[in-house]
């Protein structure tokens, strides 16, 4: 059995889970999982992985139906996993608004609610979509190492 | 003293619905209101890309659009952050 070098596979998983802190921190109210939000944005915001930091309105599909400024709280109910050496985490139920009226929309944030400052997780892109006094839907991927919301490789 | 508060009982509405009439037009909820659902033209479309799979579902009345659905799964959404150690 020989040493081998690489970034540990519970350190991965310790990063999803608020462990570490290479950088400057926030003092954690709770030791619990944060809650994580879903927010819808109209396709001719500017989105993107590197210039989005945070939650913000600007851009954001006006209320309809069941949608409102801010979006939806995705279900958490399954920590970070790691196989293979990645980690993942997808939301354990669905995001769905029914009701709604939504015009060229193309963009959901999923982002930290708990954080004071809102901050952003994932940016996810699909073809323009409208919708009229209908129900949109977003499905969330199997939870695994190749397809899970979240990875870490 | 005891006081006595009743409870409010559910309401059974299943007297109503097995008495509607075979007449009764089944209607969907549209932007123009309820309207019968034969009086509807109904349209699907898949959307495919390799992040994501679209079904969207349209209503046209005439040639308006009443109502749509769309329901997206990510099913390989975002690509995965990738994590390197340097070597010394």
């Amino acid at each position: 059995m020989a040493n081998s070098a690489g970034l540990c596979y519970s350190f991965k998983t310790e990063l999803l889970d608020g462990i570490h802190a290479f950088g400057a921190s926030v003092v954690r109210a709770a030791t619990t999982a944060d809650t994580f939000y879903g927010a819808l944005f109209l396709a001719s915001g500017s989105l993107s992985p590197s210039t989005t930091t945070a939650y913000s309105v600007t851009s954001e599909v006006p209320n309809s139906g069941t949608y409102a400024a801010g979006g939806q709280a995705v279900t958490n109910a399954t920590a970070p996993t790691q196989t293979a050496g990645t980690v993942y985490w997808t939301p354990s139920g669905n995001l769905s608004w029914t009701g709604f009226t939504g015009t060229a929309f193309d963009t959901v944030l999923i982002y930290n609610n708990t954080a004071a400052s809102k901050n952003a997780v994932g940016v996810f892109t699909f073809s323009t979509q409208t919708i009229t006094a209908g129900t949109f839907t977003l499905t969330m991927p199997t939870n695994n190492n190749t397809t899970g919301l979240v990875r870490l490789t | 003293m005891i006081e006595i508060v009743s409870q409010p009982t559910a309401v059974d509405f299943s007297a109503q619905i097995n008495s509607a009439l075979p007449t009764d037009l089944p209607m969907l909820f549209t932007s123009k209101g309820n309207i019968p659902c034969d009086a509807l033209r109904y349209e699907t479309e898949w959307v495919t890309d390799q992040r994501y799979i679209i079904f969207c579902e349209r209503w046209f009345l005439v040639d308006e659009l009443v109502k749509s659905n769309s329901h997206v799964y990510g099913h390989n959404p975002i690509d995965g952050i990738q994590s390197v150690q340097q070597s010394f």
